[in-house]
């Protein structure tokens, strides 16, 4: 039961993190970013459309098809941890992972004072603690 | 370290579903619908879960940082608003800790931060209790109050600064960073210090403004 992808994508949007593991197919950066920020568009689009107060919506948080299953997770400061996985991952799996996922995030990106907040996460640390969370969810990373 | 609860943990929301406008009008309400035993637990829990540091070495880091600050600023209203852009520096970041580790309820209305930030946050990082008081008539301020400040624990302020420093004014810096980066844009400041003799720590938050989450569709016509 495999997981595709991962995008982590922060409040204006702009993807600042992603893996693409074995099995799917394998998206170019740039089509990448294009994914995120439409993603996140049509997030915000959907708590627009929502019928009851915009407060107590939080919008899109899952996304069902034939072959994938897409999961989102977004705490209140607005930035979105993504998951694509194969449909048998059950929602409660991918929800855990992306929470753990925001733990990293808080840890080791947040917490070192030279990540820049809404920039690009390049720090070794979150990649290790990372890989480590995804080890038993994928085959061998491509990235 | 997870607890299995929902999207937005779901515990102790009676009474949070009414919308932002309309609590505004409401009288003001303590506890803002939360059970106030159950957040001091939820604080207390994370507290524990918490990797924890030596007090003293916080206490004394913290005094080598103000000491530092001093001797770079000299003026005691620069060095209190240093220490204030510090901390919101650090808020800023560390909101995303508090959401990740707290499962705390979310809060909607801007009261309802003042139970979040008094009984699980500074349960959760200071290890101290603190409660919410003194709620303006609009609900657009409040205080926090606290007796003990693991920060001042081993500090004398000079007779000369004793009325300007704001010895702990990193707090405020911390507060107007996690809440701006939860909507809401505040002011907050201490207006008593048991440095200074009184009876306990206050810390006035002020809101400014709610920040707009989304841009609005009807905007361009």
């Amino acid at each position: 039961m495999p997981i595709y992808t991962v995008f982590i994508i922060n409040r204006s949007g702009g993807l600042i993190y992603s893996a693409q593991f074995q099995g799917s197919q394998v998206h170019p950066l740039n089509e990448c970013l294009r994914l995120a920020s439409t993603l996140h568009s049509v997030q915000q689009i959907s708590r627009q459309v929502s019928p009851v107060d915009i407060l107590d919506d939080i919008g899109l948080t899952s996304l069902e098809a034939k072959t994938f299953r897409l999961r989102l997770y977004q705490p209140l400061t607005g930035i979105q941890f993504v998951a694509i996985a194969t449909p048998e991952v059950t929602d409660e799996i991918l929800l855990g992972i992306l929470r753990r996922l925001h733990l990293l995030y808080a840890d080791y990106a947040l917490k070192n004072p030279f990540y820049v907040q809404d920039m690009p996460i390049r720090c070794k640390l979150f990649d290790i603690h990372f890989m480590k969370l995804m080890k038993p969810y994928i085959a061998n990373p491509v990235e | 370290m997870f607890e299995p609860s929902g999207e937005r943990a779901s515990t102790s929301q009676s009474g949070r579903s009414s919308s932002a406008t309309s609590v505004k009008t409401q009288d003001t309400l303590p506890s803002a619908g939360f059970n106030v035993a159950a957040l001091a637990k939820i604080g207390e829990q994370a507290f524990q879960r918490g990797e924890l540091v030596s007090a003293e070495l916080v206490a004394l880091t913290y005094g080598a940082l103000v000491r530092q600050l001093f001797l770079d600023y000299q003026a005691p209203e620069d060095v209190n608003e240093e220490l204030e852009r510090i901390g919101y520096n650090i808020g800023l970041r560390l909101v995303d800790d508090f959401l990740a580790r707290s499962a705390a309820p979310p809060c909607r209305s801007f009261q309802a931060t003042a139970e979040i930030v008094a009984r699980v946050a500074f349960r959760m990082y200071l290890g101290v209790s603190a409660r919410p008081a003194n709620f303006a008539a609009d609900n657009t301020a409040y205080s926090i109050l606290f007796d003990t400040n693991p920060l001042a624990e081993f500090v004398e302020v000079p007779d000369a600064v004793a009325n300007t420093l704001w010895y702990s004014n990193i707090f405020c810096g911390v507060i107007r960073g996690a809440l701006e980066m939860v909507q809401f844009s505040v002011r907050a400041s201490f207006t008593r210090d048991m440095l200074r003799g009184d009876e306990c720590n206050e810390i006035r938050v002020c809101l400014l403004r709610e920040l707009e989450e989304t841009v609005p569709l009807d905007k361009e016509t």
